[in-house]
């Protein structure tokens, strides 16, 4: 650090300078990341005023109050208790689906980057495959195998684990051209080095990407599954079944049981957005 | 030590079938360096990566040999190539800052091309790579091994290309244009190097340029190429001072006289930093 005038600088300069330009290079990581983490910190650590799971059948269908401040719904939930502690099974789940999703990119798209025959086949397949409604198809597969929360999860990687191959085998392709692929083949690394090894450092930026749409697509999926009453079983709290029950309770003045939940998925999706947004743009920057 | 004969190779592209290498032939002995010269497009590129089996999928080789140590190459199988690959043949490709991985540390690269072959711990590995980038007569080895590529000066960047590819000791260097790349006045620097490097270790060298002062002062032979043919080869006294063919003759006649090479004053008072 050059100090010309002799100026003693106060020792937090740096960080302050560093850290200030940092949130102007990014505003969307740094709002969007924020953002998630705090609804994330919040389902787990904020102290709730009533029991989400257990109804008080004294307080039912009450409008917003100081002691019910999202108030309650038909059975006599706490709202406010309730969309805070949903986020501690859809928030985990969209995430560990999209982890299981970049896992199956990765071992698959990675591979398939090698140009012939098969993977070519391969990815027709998958065109094939994407060309259903998947969600149409996890719905069927969910309910079918049964109203589990890992089936959840399946649904959430049979939607997005052929995008992930599809991204990371298209990155790929482009990077496998590259001369230090050529000049990792010639140093005797075996095919499977030069993948993981070679190329895969080189697709982290577009997986962190696609990361991040892909959690909001989750909690999407998640919501939407829920909401169909799949995957849930009726005490437990999740944004999806809120929504559900407070629609029904609409028409009959009773709004803030279903726009409670619907703000929280919107304000997670929003985060998500802002996150993929601020990622691509320092992405494309570097 | 290598010994390529009869070489042929073909690439298919939508215009058909082409061939840009037909029957080449030549040799390089036990501890000498050997200089393949031509225009761009000779066929310099495609015969050592037919040699090397680094051909892209729309490339193949038709017919010929490389023997390398006793063994072909072109008919090899893919396990047993890669186990020659980088531990018996070295490779030093022409842009430093293209063969470098962009997104890896220079010390992770280091590891990557030892994990080719061989375990190897991370003391080890560091010690082992410190020596050989000292060895390239790289300041401050351990700032660049925490470095990436991007950081580093274009003569910086092929030493450590070059002291990646001599990492196993290989008995053969294949160096395609390693000069060429770089800014005039580190190309010497390079190029003594690779030479100092080769010497020491007794090794063989294959390299291809287009400079023909670089082939009559660094290499015994000379493998003269045009339009995918070998058509002069000998040892490099003999072909230039008496060329028997007349693109070679063409081609001598076309390097610049440098008689005022002397005569260029060098900026005075300057150190040359190497």
């Amino acid at each position: 650090m050059s100090n010309p005038a002799g100026v003693r600088q106060p020792f937090f300069a740096p960080f302050v300078t560093r850290s200030a330009r940092y949130v102007r290079a990014s505003p969307g990581i740094v709002a969007g990341g924020g953002l998630l983490l705090f609804m994330l910190l919040a389902s787990f650590l904020a102290p709730l005023p009533h029991d989400p799971i257990t109804p008080d059948p004294t307080a039912v269908l009450q409008a917003p109050s100081a002691e019910y401040v999202f108030g309650t719904d038909a059975n006599g939930f706490d709202v406010f208790s309730r969309v805070i502690a949903a986020g501690r099974s859809d928030l985990p789940l969209a995430l560990m689906g999209t982890l299981a999703s970049l896992v199956i990119g990765l071992l698959i798209g990675l591979p398939l980057s090698v140009k012939s025959r098969w993977s070519e086949g391969f990815m027709r397949a998958l065109d094939a495959f994407q060309s259903f409604p998947l969600i149409v198809l996890s719905v069927t597969i969910v309910s079918l195998t049964g109203n589990d929360i890992q089936n959840i999860l399946y649904a959430i990687v049979i939607i997005n684990g052929p995008r992930f191959i599809r991204l990371i085998r298209g990155e790929a392709l482009s990077i496998r051209d590259g001369r230090f692929i050529e000049a990792a083949i010639a140093t005797g690394a075996r095919p499977r080095r030069v993948v993981f090894r070679h190329i895969m450092p080189n697709v982290v930026d577009v997986c962190l990407v696609q990361c991040s749409l892909t959690t909001a697509n989750a909690v999407i999926v998640i919501a939407a599954l829920n909401f169909l009453g799949i995957g849930v079983s009726p005490p437990t709290p999740t944004w999806g079944s809120m929504v559900q029950v407070g629609a029904q309770a609409i028409s009959t003045g009773q709004w803030w049981i279903a726009i409670w939940p619907g703000v929280a998925i919107f304000l997670a999706i929003a985060s998500l957005n802002m996150l993929a947004n601020g990622i691509q743009r320092q992405v494309e920057g570097s | 030590m290598l010994r390529v004969t009869g070489l042929t190779s073909q690439f298919r592209g939508r215009a058909g079938v082409v061939r840009a290498i037909d029957d080449v032939t030549f040799e390089v002995p036990e501890g000498e360096s050997v200089g393949i010269v031509g225009e761009t497009g000779s066929g310099k590129s495609v015969t050592i990566r037919s040699v090397l089996g680094l051909l892209p999928s729309y490339g193949e080789v038709v017919s010929g040999s490389a023997e390398f140590e006793g063994t072909d190459l072109v008919r090899l199988n893919r396990a047993r190539l890669r186990e020659i690959r980088g531990a018996r043949i070295g490779f030093v490709a022409q842009n430093p800052f293209g063969s470098l991985n962009p997104v890896l540390s220079i010390e992770k690269q280091f590891r990557n091309v030892v994990r080719a072959h061989r375990r190897i711990s991370r003391t080890d590995l560091r010690d082992l790579a410190v020596e050989r980038l000292e060895s390239v007569q790289v300041r401050g080895p351990e700032r660049v091994l925490r470095g990436y590529a991007h950081e580093l000066s274009g003569g910086m960047a092929q030493r450590v290309v070059i002291a990646l590819a001599m990492l196993h000791d290989p008995s053969l260097v294949i160096a395609d244009e390693p000069t060429t790349a770089l800014d005039v006045t580190v190309q010497r620097q390079i190029l003594d190097l690779i030479d100092a490097q080769v010497k020491q270790g007794r090794r063989s060298l294959l390299l291809v340029t287009h400079d023909l002062g670089v082939v009559a002062q660094y290499c015994h032979r000379v493998v003269v190429m045009k339009s995918g043919k070998v058509v002069e080869t000998g040892l490099v006294a003999d072909v230039f001072s008496d060329p028997s063919h007349d693109y070679t003759r063409q081609l001598l006649a076309a390097v610049p006289p440098a008689p005022w090479a002397d005569d260029v004053p060098s900026l005075s008072g300057q150190e040359v930093h190497r």
